[in-house]
């Protein structure tokens, strides 16, 4: 079954690069290619394509909005995010938006295709360089977290401080730094975000509850 | 000062006493004495003796009388009559002695016997007659001396009031005063004039310096807002340009390696990275350029060319450039000048829409002349005033001229709607 997808890059070098990695692919249909955000968005919305490409940085209007957009019309297209940036926050803000993943421009043409089709079947796809993991930690499981490590983390994810946790769930805001301490572990984590994404990737979470 | 008006009673006592004395031994002809109108009779004595001569010499301030041997008063000075008239006083014999009349008049005084025994002389001086300043000082020095005393309670009291107390405030306020910060209370002083002027001043220079203060802050705030502009200027330069290009090369190598491709296949993508990888370098290259221009070093003159070459190239103008050839300046008026040609080239062509630009940097008297001219839109400025354009955000035009002051010049900017722009700098 192929896949229908859209390209949204503004530099022409890197956009050559990507059509030729997609060309590869022989069930990959590319439908449309567009330099800019505005142009792209009217093709979403023409082409409803399965998964749409999208840079993050554009003239006019940017990937991370013109996900928003989708969501907000409940267009039935995937967004699949594109930069040249590995800032965890651009993440964030682009799986809040409604980015089922995210690959950096400078990935191989495979992993570029592995992305494409995890998040054509619906799954969610964290570029390894964002989220730091082994390559094989894609079937890796993490030590199991607990219920409350669960918890804290989601809370966590939502923004709240060490306080807000430790009042909401009624433990000691020491307790919490113990809870995320032991999460960043398990998973292998650095810090808040990393712990976030490396817990979607590991499926510890799901994207909609961290978006809640 | 009760030394010396004892030490003055004393000398008026012998004052009166020896005159009287005096006047006794040389009006007594011996023998009873008879007074007529003022001419006395002397018993035994063929001359008259002129009363009015005698007594009465009008020696100011004395007085003399004659009394009888009854102490009867018959001749002489209306003062001394009301004294020997009077039975309260007795007039002091032989010696003088201070009495106060009716009227408080203080007299020194003293009465003699005539030599024949007949008649009584009394003499007298009035100390309120009293010639000259000295008795009045006498009489004025406690007065004199309690109202200096007065006055200088007064003084010291003003003094404290109107001088130290508000120098002594206005010290307080000044050294703890946060200078820059605040100004200095301006409530009115109770001062003298020349305190008050001074607190005028100190409140002057205490807003001066808050004035100062916005400046620096604002100088600091443009400094670092102007860093961060530019950071995210070169950040967005390299993101756009080198890191592109860079990810387009890693992906041209990707697919050189990919297992399926024919060799062909292989070469292209090789060639086509290599061509990637020569874009990036000279973007990267331009990106130098832009941020420090390695031909600086070639001084004004050949920097000056090359920027204007590139600059025509760029933006498609004209631009005549005419420099003296054996200018030799220092790296940073170099660089001056070199950067305000820049930035007027640049706001010529955005800002003005000119066509041709008119480049021309001489030496002459007044020392080195850098001026620029173009046919574009011109706009509306007052003379020499870039403050209300920073305050909008346009730094370029006082940038150029704060890179001017900074190398010890000025500049000026002529500007008319609809008639260009005229840059003018001057490096004396």
């Amino acid at each position: 079954m192929s896949i229908n997808l859209i390209l949204a890059d503004d530099h022409p070098l890197t956009r050559a690069g990507l059509m030729a990695y997609l060309a590869k692919e022989q069930d990959f249909n590319v439908v449309g290619e567009y330099s800019d955000g505005e142009a792209a968005l009217a093709g979403v919305r023409t082409l409803k394509p399965q998964v749409a490409l999208l840079d993050i940085r554009m003239p006019g209007l940017d990937g991370v909005s013109i996900t928003r957009k989708i969501k907000e019309e409940g267009l039935p297209v995937i967004a699949l995010m594109l930069t040249s940036y590995d800032a965890q926050q651009y993440v964030l803000s682009s799986l809040r938006a409604g980015a089922r993943g995210y690959v950096l421009k400078s990935s191989s043409a495979d992993t570029l295709a592995r992305a494409i089709r995890i998040v054509a079947r619906g799954g969610l796809y964290l570029d390894s360089e964002v989220a730091s993991t082994v390559e094989e930690g894609e079937n890796m499981s993490p030590e199991p977290i607990s219920a409350r490590e669960r918890e804290v983390l989601l809370l966590a994810a939502k923004g709240l401080s060490g306080k807000e946790i430790a009042s909401q769930l009624f433990i000691s805001e020491r307790t919490v730094q113990t809870h995320l301490a032991s999460i960043y572990d398990k998973l292998g984590a650095r810090n808040k975000t990393e712990s976030m994404l490396l817990a979607l990737k590991y499926g510890v979470v799901m994207l909609e509850e961290l978006l809640e | 000062m009760v030394y010396s008006q004892r030490n003055m009673e004393t000398l008026a006592r012998l004052y009166v006493e020896h005159f009287t004395e005096n006047i006794v031994r040389h009006s007594d002809y011996g023998g009873n004495l008879t007074v007529y109108g003022n001419v006395a009779l002397h018993e035994g004595y063929e001359g008259v003796t002129d009363l009015e001569h005698y007594l009465l010499f009008k020696r100011f301030p004395t007085f003399v009388a004659i009394l009888d041997d009854n102490e009867r008063f018959i001749y002489g000075a209306e003062k001394l009559r009301e004294l020997a008239e009077n039975p309260e006083i007795e007039l002091p014999v032989g010696m003088a002695r201070e009495i106060y009349n009716k009227a408080g008049e203080r007299l020194t005084v003293a009465m003699y016997r005539s030599v024949s025994g007949t008649f009584w002389v009394v003499g007298a001086i009035s100390w309120s007659d009293m010639p000259g300043a000295t008795a009045m000082t006498i009489f004025l020095w406690p007065v004199l001396i309690a109202s200096m005393a007065l006055w200088s309670t007064f003084a010291v009291s003003n003094l404290w009031h109107h001088v130290i107390n508000p120098i002594r405030w206005l010290e307080e306020r000044v050294s703890s005063l946060k200078w820059g910060a605040e100004p200095l209370d301006e409530k009115p002083l109770s001062a003298t004039a020349q305190v008050k002027k001074m607190h005028d001043t100190l409140v002057r220079v205490s807003k001066e310096a808050m004035k100062t203060a916005q400046v620096n802050r604002t100088c600091m705030n443009d400094l670092v807002n102007v860093q961060e502009d530019e950071r995210t200027k070169i950040s967005r330069d390299i993101h756009d340009g080198p890191l592109q290009d860079v990810t387009a090369l890693i992906q041209r190598i990707h697919l050189a390696r990919r297992a399926d491709n024919t060799p062909e296949e292989t070469r292209s993508e090789l060639d086509l990275a290599e061509k990637i990888a020569y874009a990036t370098v000279k973007e990267m290259r331009a990106l130098c350029d832009f941020l420090n221009p390695p031909w600086l070093e070639l001084g004004l003159s050949q920097a000056l060319t090359e920027l204007t070459e590139r600059q025509s190239l760029q933006y498609g103008v004209k631009i005549f450039l005419g420099v003296d050839d054996d200018l030799d300046m220092p790296d940073s008026v170099t660089l001056a000048f070199f950067r305000v040609v820049q930035e007027a080239v640049t706001n010529s062509v955005r800002h003005g829409e000119a066509k041709n630009i008119w480049i021309d940097l001489k030496r002459n008297d007044d020392g080195t002349e850098l001026t620029i001219q173009d046919d574009g839109h011109g706009f509306e400025i007052k003379e020499g005033d870039t403050a209300d354009l920073r305050a909008e955000g346009h730094r370029g035009l006082s940038n150029m001229e704060e890179r001017m002051t900074l190398i010890g010049g000025r500049l000026k900017i002529i500007s008319y709607l609809g008639e260009g722009t005229c840059i003018r700098g001057l490096l004396p």
